[in-house]
């Protein structure tokens, strides 16, 4: 029984799971390291499944020969790892909610687990690593309830970890750096980008680069790399631009799509629309923290007003405000892989300390040779959502009869009816409407819901309340939960 | 529109799935999200109304818009599920 028992969870097997899993193991502390993916590599790391591989023998890249030493750091730290499970709840020693005032790091946490090889259902670890993740967050505009819309992420998958081309003809739209990468992985592999559009205009915040690339002047040719794929390919780039609309029907997909300009605020400019023939577009503006775990612990979130988003709140040694838990990755603000690296082993140094596998004074360095490099990416990273940013005028694509949340079928017109009605929070339109209630648990709705708040009901994303989570925050079917068998915890 | 399949890749071994009652080719490592696009099968669930059908949309696991029944069982997530050889699934419930 004591084989279920760890010194330290992570949860999250990309770039920051794994810096976190390899800084803990190499310290002697017992980890488990769980991912929701049938593989290791977050959204950053994707390879083909083991079954495939390319005809031609190719020598592997940069990157795919990083990710293939961490996997093989991995197998062999003496992590346990535990691939295509989810965790859907986390409870204290006792069985219960966790709070602040109880003192976990001595008792511990229980974690719930879907699709899990482990008997019962649940494993105990004494501190939490927690990284899971950012998801792709798309707006409401006419036709995105098409067969071929899809996200920028769901394109990458399809591509990268399943060989699998969308379409043919593809507009790739949004805003965010994923955007140039994936029309760059798009053309490579013959499809047609018809456009690359962009709200941001082309010079938005370069004045701020000289400051933010302080010392990552790497980041240049990475992104110069997707930029000479898209010329070579002749891929239109088309700054201030956004898609209007998809023209289809369920049993066609997408046919075109309606394209314009957008001002500085986003909204569409009359008259600039043009129609342009494609089979797909993969559309997101920038993305979403996964916050749901961290919000069903009752830990303290703040907004990000660059990503319009809220992130878990946490300290420099990634420390959140429940004792024993810490956070790493994109979901502490979307830093991108270096930041989620140097997270993951602020926080992995944080909780050795704290389980007292290591010793204050044994840390200090680490974390002095960590911050800096930390506030250095983050400082990148601010640059980046700043040009990046969401603008509020696109939620002026939506029609009334557009879907807004599509697992509880509500259209937009819905939701404006409410805030014209006086709905003025998240729980408001939550009672009136059902938004958050359905099989996504509101990963999608309610931080669309944020903005038409702000945007139509004058009321600033920083003072809104965050809907509750309770647990099972993924839908899990009854029998698992009757399966569930919780263990003694070890001493 | 069917999403095509890269060349240059070995694939595993190809199994018949079996969609609405079509068969449906698919290769050991495949989600059977993909082998359902690569046949040209882009709807997935049919939706409450007003809306007709969903797709897939995320591609990892976390907007349950891809939900077809597998042998039997509802609401399994097709971006999420590798198919099996023999695998039954209904996309209408």
């Amino acid at each position: 029984m004591t084989g279920l028992n760890y010194d330290i969870a992570v949860i999250g097997g990309g770039p920051a799971g794994m810096a976190a899993v390899q800084v803990a193991t190499s310290a002697g502390a017992s980890v488990v390291l769980i991912d929701d993916a049938e593989a290791l590599g977050g959204h950053y790391y994707k390879e083909l499944p083991p079954t495939c591989e390319p005809t031609q023998p190719k020598r592997l890249s940069k990157k795919e020969t990083k990710f293939h030493h961490l996997k093989q750091m991995i197998s062999q730290c003496g992590a346990h790892t535990l691939l295509g499970a989810r965790v859907w709840g986390i409870f204290d020693a006792s069985g219960a909610t966790c709070n602040a005032q109880s003192t976990h790091a001595e008792t511990g946490f229980s974690l719930y687990l879907e699709n899990s090889t482990i008997e019962g259902g649940v494993i105990n670890a004494r501190s939490l690593i927690l990284a899971p993740g950012v998801y792709d967050r798309p707006l409401p505009f006419p036709g995105w309830e098409l067969p071929g819309v899809l996200t920028p992420g769901a394109v990458q998958n399809q591509l990268e970890k399943q060989g699998l081309l969308p379409g043919k003809r593809v507009l790739v739209a949004g805003s965010g750096p994923l955007q140039m990468v994936v029309a760059a992985a798009l053309s490579r592999q013959e499809a047609e980008v018809v456009a690359l559009l962009d709200i941001s205009a082309a010079l938005d915040g370069l004045g701020d680069m000289p400051s933010a690339l302080g010392g990552l002047w790497s980041r240049i040719p990475e992104g110069l790399d997707s930029m000479s794929v898209l010329l070579k390919h002749g891929v239109p780039l088309l700054f201030r631009h956004a898609v209007y609309r998809a023209i289809g029907t369920t049993e066609t997909g997408v046919q075109a799509a309606v394209i314009g300009k957008v001002d500085a605020q986003g909204h569409p400019i009359p008259g600039t629309e043009r129609e342009v023939q494609v089979d797909t577009i993969c559309c997101a503006y920038g993305f979403v923290p996964s916050i749901a775990m961290t919000l069903h612990l009752g830990i303290q979130h703040r907004y990000d007003g660059n990503l319009a988003a809220f992130v878990p709140d946490f300290d420099q040694h990634m420390q959140t405000s429940l004792p024993g838990v810490y956070v790493a990755g994109d979901v502490t603000g979307v830093g991108g892989k270096p930041l989620a690296e140097i997270q993951g082993q602020l926080a992995a140094y944080s909780a050795l300390e704290l389980l007292g596998k290591i010793t204050s004074q044994a840390a200090a360095p680490h974390y002095s040779r960590l911050l800096p490099k930390a506030q250095r990416e983050e400082r990148f990273a601010r640059f980046l959502w700043k040009r990046y940013r969401l603008r509020p005028g696109l939620l002026d694509l939506a029609d009334d009869d557009t879907p807004f949340c599509f697992c509880e079928a509500v259209p937009v017109g819905v939701v404006r009816g409410c805030l014209k009605d006086g709905a003025c929070d998240l729980f408001g339109l939550k009672l009136r409407t059902r938004l958050g209630m359905g099989n996504c648990q509101g990963r999608y709705c309610i931080p669309n819901a944020a903005l038409f708040l702000a945007a139509y009901g004058g009321k600033p994303l920083s003072q809104l309340d965050l809907p509750s989570i309770r647990p099972p925050i993924f839908p899990v079917r009854l029998g698992d939960i009757a399966a569930v068998q919780p263990l003694p915890q070890s001493e | 529109m069917k999403a095509i399949r890269l060349p240059g890749i070995t694939r595993g071994a190809s199994f018949e799935i079996e969609v609405d009652g079509q068969s449906v080719t698919a290769y050991e490592g495949e989600t059977l999200a993909t082998a359902m696009l690569a046949a040209g099968l882009g709807a997935f669930a049919t939706h409450a109304e007003p809306y007709p059908s969903s797709r897939l949309f995320c591609g990892m696991g976390s907007c349950f818009q891809c939900l077809v029944t597998i042998d039997g069982q509802p609401n399994c997530q097709a971006c999420r599920t590798l198919a099996r050889p023999g695998m039954k699934v209904e996309t209408r419930s």
